[in-house]
Protein backbone atom coordinates (compact mmCIF):
# COMPACT_ATOMS: atom_id res chain seq x y z
CA UNK A 1 0.00 0.00 0.00
CA UNK A 2 1.69 3.04 -0.99
CA UNK A 3 1.94 6.63 0.95
CA UNK A 4 0.70 9.48 -1.74
CA UNK A 5 2.44 12.66 -0.34
CA UNK A 6 2.51 16.08 -0.56
CA UNK A 7 5.03 18.53 -2.10
CA UNK A 8 6.35 21.58 -2.61
CA UNK A 9 9.90 21.88 -2.89
CA UNK A 10 12.58 19.83 -4.04
CA UNK A 11 13.74 19.66 -0.54
CA UNK A 12 10.16 17.89 0.29
CA UNK A 13 10.62 15.49 -2.32
CA UNK A 14 14.08 14.11 -1.23
CA UNK A 15 12.94 13.90 2.32
CA UNK A 16 10.15 12.05 1.69
CA UNK A 17 11.08 9.87 -0.20
CA UNK A 18 14.04 9.44 2.33
CA UNK A 19 11.39 8.85 5.00
CA UNK A 20 9.41 6.12 3.06
CA UNK A 21 6.67 8.24 0.35
CA UNK A 22 6.39 5.71 -2.61
CA UNK A 23 4.50 8.88 -4.49
CA UNK A 24 4.45 12.77 -4.45
CA UNK A 25 2.34 15.05 -5.71
CA UNK A 26 2.78 18.89 -6.24
CA UNK A 27 1.38 21.80 -8.00
CA UNK A 28 2.49 24.59 -10.07
CA UNK A 29 1.68 27.90 -11.03
CA UNK A 30 2.56 28.60 -14.82
CA UNK A 31 4.03 32.15 -15.07
CA UNK A 32 1.66 32.99 -18.09
CA UNK A 33 -1.37 31.98 -15.59
CA UNK A 34 0.33 34.22 -12.63
CA UNK A 35 0.11 37.19 -14.99
CA UNK A 36 -3.82 36.83 -16.18
CA UNK A 37 -4.67 35.34 -12.69
CA UNK A 38 -2.39 35.74 -9.75
CA UNK A 39 -2.85 33.73 -7.19
CA UNK A 40 -6.33 34.52 -6.81
CA UNK A 41 -7.65 31.50 -9.18
CA UNK A 42 -5.12 29.27 -9.32
CA UNK A 43 -5.13 26.09 -11.68
CA UNK A 44 -4.67 23.99 -8.81
CA UNK A 45 -6.97 25.17 -5.84
CA UNK A 46 -3.96 26.50 -3.54
CA UNK A 47 -4.27 29.92 -3.50
CA UNK A 48 -1.26 30.15 -1.19
CA UNK A 49 1.95 30.61 -2.82
CA UNK A 50 3.91 28.43 -0.36
CA UNK A 51 1.35 25.90 -1.50
CA UNK A 52 3.18 25.71 -4.91
CA UNK A 53 6.03 24.78 -6.10
CA UNK A 54 8.26 28.09 -6.76
CA UNK A 55 8.85 27.39 -10.64
CA UNK A 56 8.99 24.71 -13.44
CA UNK A 57 12.68 24.86 -13.39
CA UNK A 58 12.22 23.34 -9.82
CA UNK A 59 9.44 21.45 -10.45
CA UNK A 60 11.67 19.84 -13.52
CA UNK A 61 14.35 19.06 -10.68
CA UNK A 62 11.54 16.96 -8.78
CA UNK A 63 10.98 15.25 -11.85
CA UNK A 64 14.46 14.14 -12.40
CA UNK A 65 14.92 13.16 -8.54
CA UNK A 66 11.52 10.88 -8.77
CA UNK A 67 12.43 8.88 -11.75
CA UNK A 68 16.33 8.32 -10.32
CA UNK A 69 14.68 7.24 -7.19
CA UNK A 70 11.80 4.99 -8.77
CA UNK A 71 8.96 7.31 -7.22
CA UNK A 72 5.57 8.35 -8.84
CA UNK A 73 5.20 12.30 -9.76
CA UNK A 74 1.75 13.71 -9.96
CA UNK A 75 1.11 17.14 -10.88
CA UNK A 76 -2.67 18.77 -9.59
CA UNK A 77 -4.57 20.26 -11.68
CA UNK A 78 -7.80 19.84 -9.37
CA UNK A 79 -9.68 22.46 -10.12
CA UNK A 80 -13.62 22.01 -10.17
CA UNK A 81 -14.12 23.38 -13.88
CA UNK A 82 -11.85 26.05 -16.00
CA UNK A 83 -12.51 28.26 -18.65
CA UNK A 84 -11.75 27.74 -22.19
CA UNK A 85 -8.82 30.13 -21.88
CA UNK A 86 -7.40 28.41 -18.83
CA UNK A 87 -8.08 24.99 -20.82
CA UNK A 88 -5.58 26.39 -23.28
CA UNK A 89 -2.93 27.27 -20.70
CA UNK A 90 -3.36 23.75 -18.91
CA UNK A 91 -2.79 22.27 -22.35
CA UNK A 92 0.58 24.65 -22.69
CA UNK A 93 1.66 23.04 -19.42
CA UNK A 94 1.18 19.87 -20.06
CA UNK A 95 2.82 19.63 -23.47
CA UNK A 96 6.33 20.67 -21.74
CA UNK A 97 5.44 18.08 -19.03
CA UNK A 98 4.88 15.33 -21.02
CA UNK A 99 8.01 15.23 -22.41
CA UNK A 100 9.69 15.05 -18.52
CA UNK A 101 9.99 11.08 -17.93
CA UNK A 102 9.62 11.66 -14.30
CA UNK A 103 6.21 13.18 -14.04
CA UNK A 104 3.88 9.89 -13.90
CA UNK A 105 0.58 11.62 -14.10
CA UNK A 106 -2.23 14.40 -13.49
CA UNK A 107 -4.80 14.44 -10.49
CA UNK A 108 -7.76 15.98 -11.93
CA UNK A 109 -11.37 16.79 -10.77
CA UNK A 110 -13.30 18.22 -14.05
CA UNK A 111 -14.37 14.82 -15.65
CA UNK A 112 -14.98 17.51 -19.12
CA UNK A 113 -11.01 18.16 -18.85
CA UNK A 114 -9.83 14.57 -19.21
CA UNK A 115 -11.60 14.31 -22.18
CA UNK A 116 -10.51 17.64 -23.73
CA UNK A 117 -7.14 17.69 -23.00
CA UNK A 118 -6.71 13.09 -24.08
CA UNK A 119 -3.87 13.89 -26.84
CA UNK A 120 -1.77 16.45 -23.84
CA UNK A 121 -2.35 13.90 -21.74
CA UNK A 122 -0.85 10.95 -23.94
CA UNK A 123 0.41 8.35 -22.00
CA UNK A 124 0.91 10.08 -18.76
CA UNK A 125 -1.67 8.91 -15.79
CA UNK A 126 -4.76 10.25 -14.94
CA UNK A 127 -5.68 9.85 -11.14
CA UNK A 128 -9.31 11.72 -10.37
CA UNK A 129 -9.17 13.97 -7.68
CA UNK A 130 -11.89 13.29 -5.06
CA UNK A 131 -12.78 16.93 -6.63
CA UNK A 132 -14.78 14.63 -8.70
CA UNK A 133 -16.93 13.11 -5.85
CA UNK A 134 -16.88 9.18 -7.13
CA UNK A 135 -19.27 7.53 -4.49
CA UNK A 136 -20.13 4.51 -6.00
CA UNK A 137 -18.67 1.92 -8.42
CA UNK A 138 -20.88 2.96 -11.13
CA UNK A 139 -19.22 6.14 -11.34
CA UNK A 140 -16.03 5.23 -10.84
CA UNK A 141 -16.47 2.83 -13.57
CA UNK A 142 -17.73 5.91 -15.37
CA UNK A 143 -14.50 7.55 -15.17
CA UNK A 144 -12.25 4.92 -15.84
CA UNK A 145 -14.08 4.72 -19.26
CA UNK A 146 -13.56 8.66 -19.66
CA UNK A 147 -9.74 8.07 -18.87
CA UNK A 148 -8.99 7.67 -15.24
CA UNK A 149 -6.23 5.50 -13.93
CA UNK A 150 -7.16 5.81 -10.60
CA UNK A 151 -9.51 7.63 -8.26
CA UNK A 152 -9.08 9.40 -4.95
CA UNK A 153 -11.99 8.77 -2.51
CA UNK A 154 -13.80 11.26 -0.84
CA UNK A 155 -13.37 11.41 2.75
CA UNK A 156 -17.24 11.32 3.38
CA UNK A 157 -17.02 7.00 2.74
CA UNK A 158 -17.39 4.49 5.52
CA UNK A 159 -15.29 1.88 5.43
CA UNK A 160 -17.90 -0.47 4.09
CA UNK A 161 -18.87 1.97 1.54
CA UNK A 162 -15.10 1.67 0.16
CA UNK A 163 -14.90 -1.77 0.32
CA UNK A 164 -18.28 -2.20 -2.05
CA UNK A 165 -16.61 0.44 -4.45
CA UNK A 166 -13.13 -1.76 -4.72
CA UNK A 167 -15.55 -4.65 -5.24
CA UNK A 168 -17.69 -2.87 -8.42
CA UNK A 169 -15.05 -0.72 -9.91
CA UNK A 170 -12.71 -2.34 -12.41
CA UNK A 171 -9.82 -3.99 -10.76
CA UNK A 172 -7.33 -2.06 -13.35
CA UNK A 173 -8.53 1.54 -11.15
CA UNK A 174 -6.03 2.36 -8.05
CA UNK A 175 -8.27 3.52 -5.65
CA UNK A 176 -6.30 6.34 -2.64
CA UNK A 177 -8.37 7.10 0.18
CA UNK A 178 -7.47 10.02 2.48
CA UNK A 179 -5.87 10.01 5.46
CA UNK A 180 -4.27 12.68 8.08
CA UNK A 181 -4.12 16.31 8.37
CA UNK A 182 -7.51 18.30 7.36
CA UNK A 183 -10.65 16.57 7.16
CA UNK A 184 -12.60 18.64 5.17
CA UNK A 185 -16.22 18.93 6.85
CA UNK A 186 -17.52 19.37 3.29
CA UNK A 187 -17.67 16.84 0.41
CA UNK A 188 -15.23 18.24 -1.84
CA UNK A 189 -16.78 18.26 -5.57
CA UNK A 190 -20.15 19.43 -3.80
CA UNK A 191 -18.32 22.41 -1.71
CA UNK A 192 -18.34 25.59 -4.03
CA UNK A 193 -16.91 28.38 -1.10
CA UNK A 194 -13.92 29.37 -1.76
CA UNK A 195 -11.09 26.95 -1.01
CA UNK A 196 -8.06 29.69 0.42
CA UNK A 197 -8.67 33.41 1.22
CA UNK A 198 -7.36 34.39 -1.46
CA UNK A 199 -8.64 38.16 -1.97
CA UNK A 200 -7.28 40.77 -1.09
CA UNK A 201 -9.84 43.07 0.63
CA UNK A 202 -10.11 44.29 4.30
CA UNK A 203 -13.10 41.98 5.19
CA UNK A 204 -11.37 38.78 3.60
CA UNK A 205 -10.41 36.54 6.71
CA UNK A 206 -10.59 32.77 6.88
CA UNK A 207 -12.23 30.47 4.45
CA UNK A 208 -16.01 30.33 5.55
CA UNK A 209 -16.03 26.84 7.09
CA UNK A 210 -13.78 28.33 9.79
CA UNK A 211 -15.32 31.57 10.51
CA UNK A 212 -17.35 32.33 13.31
CA UNK A 213 -21.05 32.82 13.01
CA UNK A 214 -23.87 34.29 15.17
CA UNK A 215 -26.14 31.01 14.20
CA UNK A 216 -29.89 31.11 15.79
CA UNK A 217 -33.31 29.27 14.17
CA UNK A 218 -34.30 31.55 11.12
CA UNK A 219 -38.36 31.04 12.30
CA UNK A 220 -38.39 32.79 14.95
CA UNK A 221 -34.78 34.10 15.69
CA UNK A 222 -34.30 32.35 18.67
CA UNK A 223 -31.30 32.72 20.96
CA UNK A 224 -28.16 33.57 19.39
CA UNK A 225 -25.05 31.02 19.72
CA UNK A 226 -21.73 31.44 17.99
CA UNK A 227 -20.73 28.76 16.02
CA UNK A 228 -18.94 27.52 12.70
CA UNK A 229 -20.65 26.77 9.95
CA UNK A 230 -21.95 23.25 10.54
CA UNK A 231 -20.67 22.97 14.35
CA UNK A 232 -23.01 21.10 16.75
CA UNK A 233 -24.68 18.71 13.81
CA UNK A 234 -22.40 17.46 12.16
CA UNK A 235 -18.41 16.62 12.58
CA UNK A 236 -15.71 19.44 12.55
CA UNK A 237 -12.20 18.50 13.30
CA UNK A 238 -8.93 19.77 11.50
CA UNK A 239 -6.46 17.45 12.49
CA UNK A 240 -7.53 14.00 11.31
CA UNK A 241 -6.09 10.41 11.67
CA UNK A 242 -7.65 7.09 10.83
CA UNK A 243 -4.58 5.28 10.47
CA UNK A 244 -5.90 2.06 12.02
CA UNK A 245 -8.08 1.51 8.46
CA UNK A 246 -5.23 1.07 7.23
CA UNK A 247 -5.43 -3.32 7.71
CA UNK A 248 -9.03 -3.31 5.95
CA UNK A 249 -8.00 -1.35 2.95
CA UNK A 250 -4.94 -3.82 2.53
CA UNK A 251 -7.25 -6.12 2.79
CA UNK A 252 -9.78 -4.80 0.34
CA UNK A 253 -6.95 -3.86 -2.27
CA UNK A 254 -7.00 -0.47 -2.08
CA UNK A 255 -3.53 1.35 -4.14
CA UNK A 256 -2.75 3.68 -1.35
CA UNK A 257 -3.34 6.21 1.18
CA UNK A 258 -2.80 10.03 0.58
CA UNK A 259 -2.46 13.02 3.33
CA UNK A 260 -3.12 16.41 1.62
CA UNK A 261 -1.25 19.37 3.28
CA UNK A 262 0.83 20.77 0.63
CA UNK A 263 1.58 23.96 1.99
CA UNK A 264 2.62 22.29 5.55
CA UNK A 265 6.06 22.57 6.69
CA UNK A 266 8.53 20.16 6.07
CA UNK A 267 9.08 18.97 9.43
CA UNK A 268 5.46 18.40 9.46
CA UNK A 269 5.57 16.40 6.60
CA UNK A 270 8.35 14.05 7.43
CA UNK A 271 6.82 13.57 11.03
CA UNK A 272 3.76 12.35 9.08
CA UNK A 273 4.98 10.15 6.54
CA UNK A 274 7.23 8.28 8.73
CA UNK A 275 4.33 8.02 10.84
CA UNK A 276 2.65 6.11 8.09
CA UNK A 277 5.21 4.52 6.99
CA UNK A 278 5.94 2.84 10.44
CA UNK A 279 2.16 1.75 10.90
CA UNK A 280 2.34 0.82 7.06
CA UNK A 281 5.17 -1.77 8.69
CA UNK A 282 3.04 -3.11 11.07
CA UNK A 283 1.12 -4.67 8.81
CA UNK A 284 3.19 -7.18 8.41
CA UNK A 285 4.23 -7.72 12.00
CA UNK A 286 0.59 -8.17 13.14
CA UNK A 287 -1.59 -11.46 12.99
CA UNK A 288 -5.26 -9.91 13.39
CA UNK A 289 -7.09 -6.39 12.99
CA UNK A 290 -7.69 -5.84 17.15
CA UNK A 291 -3.22 -6.42 17.21
CA UNK A 292 -3.02 -3.94 14.55
CA UNK A 293 -5.16 -1.19 15.81
CA UNK A 294 -3.80 -1.75 19.54
CA UNK A 295 -0.55 -1.25 17.78
CA UNK A 296 -1.38 2.07 15.68
CA UNK A 297 -2.95 4.00 18.05
CA UNK A 298 0.09 3.38 20.35
CA UNK A 299 2.19 5.08 17.80
CA UNK A 300 -0.35 8.16 17.08
CA UNK A 301 0.59 10.35 20.33
CA UNK A 302 4.25 10.06 18.77
CA UNK A 303 3.27 11.65 16.04
CA UNK A 304 1.78 14.50 17.66
CA UNK A 305 -2.09 13.63 16.93
CA UNK A 306 -4.44 12.60 19.71
CA UNK A 307 -6.63 9.32 18.84
CA UNK A 308 -10.24 10.63 19.00
CA UNK A 309 -13.67 9.51 17.15
CA UNK A 310 -14.33 12.81 16.07
CA UNK A 311 -10.59 12.56 14.40
CA UNK A 312 -11.07 9.59 13.09
CA UNK A 313 -11.62 9.15 9.54
CA UNK A 314 -13.23 5.90 9.40
CA UNK A 315 -14.33 5.47 13.21
CA UNK A 316 -16.25 2.37 12.23
CA UNK A 317 -12.54 1.18 12.76
CA UNK A 318 -13.29 1.96 16.46
CA UNK A 319 -16.09 -0.02 16.80
CA UNK A 320 -18.49 2.90 16.29
CA UNK B 1 -37.25 33.59 -25.84
CA UNK B 2 -40.00 31.75 -23.45
CA UNK B 3 -39.03 30.37 -19.99
CA UNK B 4 -40.28 27.52 -18.59
CA UNK B 5 -41.09 27.67 -15.15
CA UNK B 6 -40.75 24.67 -12.59
CA UNK B 7 -41.27 24.26 -9.20
CA UNK B 8 -39.06 21.75 -6.97
CA UNK B 9 -40.67 20.29 -3.91
CA UNK B 10 -39.35 16.67 -1.64
CA UNK B 11 -43.04 16.78 -0.14
CA UNK B 12 -45.65 16.81 -3.04
CA UNK B 13 -47.94 18.21 -0.19
CA UNK B 14 -45.81 21.29 -0.13
CA UNK B 15 -47.76 21.82 -3.72
CA UNK B 16 -50.70 22.77 -1.88
CA UNK B 17 -49.26 26.07 -0.85
CA UNK B 18 -48.18 27.54 -3.81
CA UNK B 19 -49.61 28.83 -7.24
CA UNK B 20 -50.64 26.34 -9.78
CA UNK B 21 -49.11 28.15 -12.67
CA UNK B 22 -46.19 26.24 -13.39
CA UNK B 23 -44.73 24.04 -16.29
CA UNK B 24 -43.06 21.26 -15.01
CA UNK B 25 -42.67 19.51 -11.22
CA UNK B 26 -39.55 18.90 -10.29
CA UNK B 27 -38.92 16.10 -7.40
CA UNK B 28 -36.48 14.40 -5.25
CA UNK B 29 -33.29 15.42 -3.15
CA UNK B 30 -29.74 16.63 -4.41
CA UNK B 31 -27.73 16.72 -1.20
CA UNK B 32 -28.18 13.45 0.73
CA UNK B 33 -29.31 9.51 -0.39
CA UNK B 34 -30.63 9.03 3.07
CA UNK B 35 -33.50 10.83 2.38
CA UNK B 36 -34.04 9.39 -1.24
CA UNK B 37 -37.69 8.73 -1.58
CA UNK B 38 -39.21 5.42 -1.81
CA UNK B 39 -40.18 4.14 -5.59
CA UNK B 40 -44.09 4.83 -4.78
CA UNK B 41 -43.43 8.28 -3.83
CA UNK B 42 -41.89 9.10 -7.07
CA UNK B 43 -44.34 7.28 -8.72
CA UNK B 44 -46.87 9.36 -6.89
CA UNK B 45 -45.21 12.74 -7.82
CA UNK B 46 -45.10 11.27 -11.67
CA UNK B 47 -48.99 10.53 -11.55
CA UNK B 48 -49.22 14.45 -9.54
CA UNK B 49 -47.32 15.95 -12.87
CA UNK B 50 -49.77 14.01 -15.08
CA UNK B 51 -52.54 15.05 -13.09
CA UNK B 52 -51.93 18.75 -13.30
CA UNK B 53 -50.88 18.32 -16.89
CA UNK B 54 -47.24 19.36 -16.68
CA UNK B 55 -43.35 17.55 -17.51
CA UNK B 56 -41.70 15.78 -14.59
CA UNK B 57 -38.06 15.89 -13.43
CA UNK B 58 -36.93 13.35 -11.28
CA UNK B 59 -33.83 14.84 -8.96
CA UNK B 60 -31.20 12.77 -7.28
CA UNK B 61 -28.42 13.33 -5.64
CA UNK B 62 -24.97 11.32 -4.48
CA UNK B 63 -25.49 8.41 -3.60
CA UNK B 64 -23.14 5.79 -2.02
CA UNK B 65 -23.36 1.86 -2.94
CA UNK B 66 -26.17 0.74 -1.35
CA UNK B 67 -28.39 3.55 -2.34
CA UNK B 68 -27.87 3.24 -6.11
CA UNK B 69 -29.32 -0.19 -5.71
CA UNK B 70 -32.40 1.98 -4.56
CA UNK B 71 -32.04 4.40 -7.84
CA UNK B 72 -31.86 1.46 -9.86
CA UNK B 73 -34.64 0.35 -8.08
CA UNK B 74 -36.90 3.60 -9.16
CA UNK B 75 -35.42 3.79 -12.64
CA UNK B 76 -36.99 0.18 -12.91
CA UNK B 77 -40.54 0.83 -11.49
CA UNK B 78 -41.45 4.17 -12.82
CA UNK B 79 -43.99 3.76 -15.26
CA UNK B 80 -45.42 6.01 -18.11
CA UNK B 81 -42.34 8.14 -18.62
CA UNK B 82 -43.37 11.08 -21.18
CA UNK B 83 -40.99 11.61 -23.75
CA UNK B 84 -40.39 15.33 -21.95
CA UNK B 85 -39.46 14.00 -18.95
CA UNK B 86 -36.69 14.03 -17.27
CA UNK B 87 -33.39 12.73 -14.81
CA UNK B 88 -31.69 15.25 -13.24
CA UNK B 89 -28.42 13.38 -11.75
CA UNK B 90 -26.12 15.03 -9.44
CA UNK B 91 -23.80 11.62 -9.63
CA UNK B 92 -22.54 10.48 -13.07
CA UNK B 93 -23.11 6.63 -11.52
CA UNK B 94 -26.66 7.38 -11.58
CA UNK B 95 -25.78 8.82 -15.00
CA UNK B 96 -24.47 5.86 -16.40
CA UNK B 97 -27.01 4.07 -14.48
CA UNK B 98 -30.03 5.39 -16.33
CA UNK B 99 -27.94 5.62 -19.88
CA UNK B 100 -27.71 1.88 -19.22
CA UNK B 101 -31.13 1.19 -18.07
CA UNK B 102 -32.56 3.83 -21.10
CA UNK B 103 -35.31 4.92 -18.11
CA UNK B 104 -35.61 8.70 -19.26
CA UNK B 105 -34.75 10.03 -23.09
CA UNK B 106 -33.09 13.17 -21.28
CA UNK B 107 -30.94 13.24 -18.81
CA UNK B 108 -29.97 16.62 -17.33
CA UNK B 109 -26.50 17.24 -15.22
CA UNK B 110 -27.83 18.85 -11.85
CA UNK B 111 -26.80 21.86 -10.31
CA UNK B 112 -24.08 19.98 -7.63
CA UNK B 113 -22.09 18.99 -10.93
CA UNK B 114 -22.39 22.62 -12.83
CA UNK B 115 -19.38 23.45 -10.29
CA UNK B 116 -20.79 27.06 -9.91
CA UNK B 117 -18.65 28.83 -7.03
CA UNK B 118 -21.45 30.27 -4.83
CA UNK B 119 -19.16 31.93 -1.68
CA UNK B 120 -20.76 34.92 -1.44
CA UNK B 121 -17.49 36.40 -0.27
CA UNK B 122 -16.46 36.65 -4.49
CA UNK B 123 -18.43 39.46 -4.09
CA UNK B 124 -15.21 41.53 -2.23
CA UNK B 125 -14.00 41.37 -5.79
CA UNK B 126 -16.39 43.98 -6.68
CA UNK B 127 -15.97 46.01 -3.56
CA UNK B 128 -12.04 46.82 -4.20
CA UNK B 129 -10.51 43.60 -3.40
CA UNK B 130 -7.31 42.13 -5.50
CA UNK B 131 -6.65 44.96 -7.27
CA UNK B 132 -3.61 43.46 -9.00
CA UNK B 133 -2.82 45.06 -12.68
CA UNK B 134 -1.84 42.79 -15.43
CA UNK B 135 0.40 44.22 -18.23
CA UNK B 136 -2.18 45.44 -19.98
CA UNK B 137 -3.50 47.51 -17.21
CA UNK B 138 -6.64 45.33 -16.56
CA UNK B 139 -7.31 44.94 -13.28
CA UNK B 140 -6.63 40.85 -12.44
CA UNK B 141 -9.59 41.02 -10.32
CA UNK B 142 -12.31 41.50 -13.32
CA UNK B 143 -10.95 39.01 -15.27
CA UNK B 144 -11.24 36.15 -11.86
CA UNK B 145 -14.44 37.74 -11.21
CA UNK B 146 -15.56 37.13 -14.36
CA UNK B 147 -14.65 33.39 -14.23
CA UNK B 148 -16.60 32.95 -10.82
CA UNK B 149 -19.60 33.47 -13.00
CA UNK B 150 -19.18 31.18 -15.03
CA UNK B 151 -19.45 27.40 -14.83
CA UNK B 152 -18.83 24.32 -16.71
CA UNK B 153 -21.45 25.56 -19.44
CA UNK B 154 -19.73 28.46 -20.35
CA UNK B 155 -16.54 26.30 -21.62
CA UNK B 156 -16.84 24.52 -25.03
CA UNK B 157 -14.86 21.80 -23.97
CA UNK B 158 -17.48 21.11 -20.97
CA UNK B 159 -20.74 21.60 -23.82
CA UNK B 160 -18.80 19.31 -26.31
CA UNK B 161 -18.34 16.53 -23.54
CA UNK B 162 -22.07 16.48 -22.27
CA UNK B 163 -23.40 16.91 -25.94
CA UNK B 164 -21.29 13.48 -26.78
CA UNK B 165 -22.98 12.07 -23.50
CA UNK B 166 -26.35 13.66 -24.52
CA UNK B 167 -26.72 15.95 -21.98
CA UNK B 168 -28.24 19.31 -23.23
CA UNK B 169 -29.34 20.89 -20.21
CA UNK B 170 -27.55 21.77 -16.76
CA UNK B 171 -28.58 23.21 -13.67
CA UNK B 172 -27.70 26.26 -12.51
CA UNK B 173 -27.99 28.45 -9.42
CA UNK B 174 -28.19 32.57 -9.66
CA UNK B 175 -25.08 33.87 -7.89
CA UNK B 176 -24.38 36.63 -5.84
CA UNK B 177 -21.44 37.72 -7.91
CA UNK B 178 -23.74 37.53 -11.07
CA UNK B 179 -24.26 34.98 -13.81
CA UNK B 180 -22.67 35.22 -16.73
CA UNK B 181 -24.44 35.96 -19.90
CA UNK B 182 -23.32 34.74 -23.40
CA UNK B 183 -24.33 33.36 -27.00
CA UNK B 184 -24.29 29.96 -26.51
CA UNK B 185 -26.06 26.26 -27.94
CA UNK B 186 -26.83 24.69 -24.75
CA UNK B 187 -29.99 24.84 -22.63
CA UNK B 188 -29.90 25.77 -18.92
CA UNK B 189 -31.88 26.71 -15.34
CA UNK B 190 -31.64 29.30 -12.89
CA UNK B 191 -33.02 27.59 -9.41
CA UNK B 192 -33.93 30.72 -7.18
CA UNK B 193 -34.46 31.79 -4.50
CA UNK B 194 -32.67 28.63 -2.12
CA UNK B 195 -29.10 28.78 -3.76
CA UNK B 196 -26.75 26.21 -1.96
CA UNK B 197 -23.15 26.42 -0.98
CA UNK B 198 -21.58 23.30 0.29
CA UNK B 199 -22.56 19.85 1.26
CA UNK B 200 -21.69 17.80 3.87
CA UNK B 201 -21.84 14.23 4.90
CA UNK B 202 -20.51 13.15 8.22
CA UNK B 203 -23.73 14.10 10.59
CA UNK B 204 -24.27 12.87 14.22
CA UNK B 205 -26.75 12.70 16.87
CA UNK B 206 -24.79 13.36 19.75
CA UNK B 207 -20.60 14.07 20.41
CA UNK B 208 -20.00 10.19 20.53
CA UNK B 209 -21.82 9.22 17.32
CA UNK B 210 -20.18 10.62 14.11
CA UNK B 211 -21.45 8.70 11.73
CA UNK B 212 -24.36 9.56 9.38
CA UNK B 213 -27.69 8.68 10.64
CA UNK B 214 -31.28 9.15 9.56
CA UNK B 215 -32.44 11.43 12.36
CA UNK B 216 -31.59 14.59 10.15
CA UNK B 217 -32.93 17.46 12.03
CA UNK B 218 -35.46 19.36 10.06
CA UNK B 219 -34.30 23.18 11.59
CA UNK B 220 -33.55 25.83 9.07
CA UNK B 221 -30.48 28.13 11.27
CA UNK B 222 -29.38 31.18 9.65
CA UNK B 223 -25.74 31.98 10.33
CA UNK B 224 -24.46 35.66 10.23
CA UNK B 225 -20.46 36.91 10.12
CA UNK B 226 -20.97 40.48 8.49
CA UNK B 227 -19.07 42.07 6.45
CA UNK B 228 -16.96 39.01 6.38
CA UNK B 229 -19.43 37.00 4.85
CA UNK B 230 -21.60 39.54 2.87
CA UNK B 231 -24.78 37.62 3.61
CA UNK B 232 -26.41 35.79 5.53
CA UNK B 233 -26.28 31.74 5.45
CA UNK B 234 -28.70 29.21 6.16
CA UNK B 235 -28.28 25.55 7.50
CA UNK B 236 -30.77 23.03 6.72
CA UNK B 237 -29.78 19.17 7.12
CA UNK B 238 -26.30 18.79 6.05
CA UNK B 239 -26.22 21.79 3.45
CA UNK B 240 -25.80 25.45 3.70
CA UNK B 241 -27.66 27.99 1.17
CA UNK B 242 -27.92 31.69 0.41
CA UNK B 243 -31.42 33.43 -0.06
CA UNK B 244 -31.11 35.02 -3.58
CA UNK B 245 -34.87 36.18 -4.77
CA UNK B 246 -33.86 38.27 -8.17
CA UNK B 247 -33.52 35.84 -11.13
CA UNK B 248 -31.23 37.69 -14.05
CA UNK B 249 -31.71 37.49 -16.84
CA UNK B 250 -29.13 35.03 -18.92
CA UNK B 251 -29.92 34.45 -22.94
CA UNK B 252 -29.27 30.27 -22.43
CA UNK B 253 -31.42 30.00 -19.37
CA UNK B 254 -34.77 28.98 -20.59
CA UNK B 255 -36.46 28.12 -17.64
CA UNK B 256 -36.56 28.87 -13.81
CA UNK B 257 -37.22 26.66 -10.72
CA UNK B 258 -38.58 27.94 -7.83
CA UNK B 259 -37.40 26.40 -4.70
CA UNK B 260 -39.76 27.01 -1.89
CA UNK B 261 -37.35 25.39 0.55
CA UNK B 262 -33.90 24.65 0.79
CA UNK B 263 -34.27 20.78 -0.02
CA UNK B 264 -31.85 18.25 0.87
Amino acid sequence: MNIFAPINSDADARDLVDVGADELYAGVIPTEWKGEYASVKPPNRRANEHSQVGSLEELERIARLCEEAGVELYITLNAHFYSQRQTTLIADLLEKLGEWDGITGYIIADVHLIDALEDEIGDKEVLVSTGATVFNGMSASFLADVGADGIHLPRHLTIDEIGQIRETAPDELDLYAFLLNRNCMCIDGNCTLLHNPPIEHENAERIPCFQEFSTRRAADGGESVTARLFANTHRDTEQACGVCSMFRFREMGLSGVKMVGRGLPLEEKVVQVRFLDRVRGLLDETESETEFVERAQSLVEGAGMTCSLDACYYPTVMGQ
Amino acid sequence: MSVESAVFVDDLSVLDELDDDFDRLYFGNEFCDKRLPEASEVRAARDEADRRGVDFSYVTPIVTPTKLEAVEEILTTLESIGADDELIFNDWGVYALADDLGAFDSLVAGRVLSRQKRDPTVTHLTDGGSVLVDEEGRRVSERVLEHFQKSSVNAPYSRSHLAERGIDRVELDVLSQGVYDEDISFSASLYYPWNFLTVKRWCRESTTTPLCNEACEETVYSLDNQPVMPETLYRKNNAVFVYNETVPDVSYVDREVFVPDPIN
